[in-house]
């Protein structure tokens, strides 16, 4: 908590460093609204800054929050950016600048290029929020972000060098281009430097086996002479396969389904989910992979107090929850679990005889599962439907006090199990979800 | 629930940010008195800015041409 108040303190500091430097050094012009929209400008272009920062998968600020949170993060911040730059013009023109800067033609370049920034700004956060509704494949979306991203903030920077009155000011220009630096040097790291390492050190395909018709396991072991880096069950890593045969080359995030007690192998279990996906099953024993992780604050590792657990489970999302589950079994954890799992029919449960195993065993962990099926074959006699109170309740125990809920599933089964447990009257502390996808 | 938590953060830091830029927008332009554009000396360091703005004597510029 003390970590996560820091970096906020930093980053609030960072954006405001520059508003906050000029404002001791000059008292600028008489007209609020005019000086409003240039520090407006000055904290936009510094959120733009951070916002590479955020991006990339720094372990130092990922740790205290989580990936998933730190790019939603991200992804508030550059609409929070944008709504600060479509100000500064506006009140310029407003406070004394003139509105012929906003509909005028006969304007100095400079004008014209930080209206070309605003542009990029709008198209890339617009596209970046409706990514899903416009049916835009991550890896083109990605490749546009990686172009307007270094732009915009090239753009910004030449825009407010020339236009700025503020950065006359030697410390200003130092400050400016220090921040102009540290974003392109994190931008080249993170996109280009880091795939090369990881490139050049690949892990090999030592096994890809099939769950069920559209699920595999592909396990991965790391170049020789190295172990799998420390990992918590539950979390996430991306991997780039490299498999040739025209197959696709593109990085993914998945979750880990392996234990972490064994180092030398690191497993996911890979739902066939779309284009790419669909071509895990033909990946071969050999094939190399960059692994970059692993990422996340989804695990029970993280809170040792809590020794009563429910675990609710929707089709692929076993997997973060099997990875636990395997830990709690190899370290010999001793916990009470209860796993609803729910899938649409009994061909698509995966880990079936792995799970049936781990609830005979004596040893720990207490395991029980219950499988709730919504479209089951007519010979089914076991819990059919969805995940619901009903069910909940009477599996669980009419007092869910001290249980904490670990949900993972599909966004519409999260949402639904979050309401359940809502009017159950579980609070927020004691429910921990995945939220699968950085675009939800 | 983590969720929730971002929230709140984003909320907060979106409000402490914007009251902050608008309060020191605000303070800048009551610092200014008329006639006296152009007239301040632009300082080279943060450190001279500071001890101008806080009524102390910072280090000559005049050799740097700059009023």
């Amino acid at each position: 908590m003390r970590q996560v108040l820091l970096l906020l303190a930093l980053y609030i500091g960072v954006v405001m460093g520059p508003a906050v430097a000029v404002f001791l050094a000059r008292s600028g012009s008489g007209n609020a609204v005019m000086e409003t929209g240039k520090l407006f400008a000055l904290a936009g272009f510094m959120i733009l800054a951070l916002q590479f920062i955020l991006a990339a998968r720094f372990k130092g600020i990922e740790r205290p929050v989580g990936l998933d949170i730190l790019i939603r993060y991200h992804k508030h911040m550059a609409v929070f950016g944008l709504a600060l730059l479509l100000a500064h013009p506006l009140l310029i023109a407003a406070g004394g600048g003139g509105w012929q800067l906003l509909i005028g033609l006969d304007l100095p370049w400079y004008i014209w290029l930080g209206k070309l920034t605003l542009v990029i700004v709008i198209a890339t956060v617009l596209v970046s929020l409706y990514q899903g509704p416009l049916k835009l494949k991550f890896e083109k979306w990605r490749f546009g972000h990686d172009m307007a991203a270094p732009a915009m903030v090239v753009f910004a920077f030449i825009h407010s060098w020339y236009a700025g009155e503020d950065l006359a000011m030697p410390f200003m220009k130092t400050l400016w281009i220090g921040a102009l630096l540290s974003t392109i040097l994190v931008f080249i790291h993170h996109r280009i430097l880091r795939p090369l390492r990881l490139k050049s050190r690949p892990y090999s395909v030592t096994d890809v086996t099939p769950e069920s018709n559209d699920v595999w396991t592909v396990t991965l072991a790391p170049p020789r002479g190295q172990r799998v880096p420390p990992y918590l069950p539950g979390q996430f890593h991306f991997i780039t396969f490299y498999r040739g045969r025209g197959l696709p080359v593109e990085e993914h995030h998945w979750t880990i389904s392996s234990s972490p007690r064994r180092n030398d192998r690191v497993s996911s279990t890979i739902k066939a989910l779309g284009d790419f996906t669909s071509t895990m099953g033909e990946t071969r024993v050999g094939d190399m992979a960059a692994v970059h992780g692993a990422f996340g604050r989804f695990s029970h590792v993280l809170h040792p107090e809590e020794k009563d657990l429910v675990f609710v489970a929707g089709g692929i999302g076993i997997t973060p929850l099997m990875s636990m589950l395997r830990y709690m079994r190899d370290s010999g954890e001793s916990l009470s679990v209860l796993l609803l799992f729910a899938n649409q029919n009994e061909k698509k449960i995966i880990f079936r005889r792995e799970l049936e195993d781990m609830e005979k065993e004596e040893a720990p962990p207490r395991l029980k599962v219950v499988h709730v099926l919504s479209r089951p074959e007519v010979d089914w006699t076991g819990e059919k439907g969805h995940v619901d109170r009903e069910k909940i309740e009477r599996y669980a125990g009419g007092n869910l006090e001290g249980k904490v809920f670990y949900v993972c599933g599909p966004p519409g089964m999260l949402k639904a199990v979050l309401a359940v447990l809502a009017g159950l009257g579980v609070p927020d502390r004691r429910i921990r979800m995945e939220i699968f996808s950085f675009l939800d | 629930m983590r969720r929730t938590a971002l929230k709140h953060v984003t909320t907060g830091v979106v409000i402490a940010v914007t009251l902050l830029l608008l309060l020191l927008g605000v303070l800048r332009a009551r610092a200014f008195e008329p006639g006296m554009e152009g007239q301040e000396p632009v300082p080279n360091s943060l450190q001279e800015a500071v001890m101008t703005r806080a009524g102390m004597p910072g280090p000559p510029t005049e050799h740097l041409s700059l009023r």
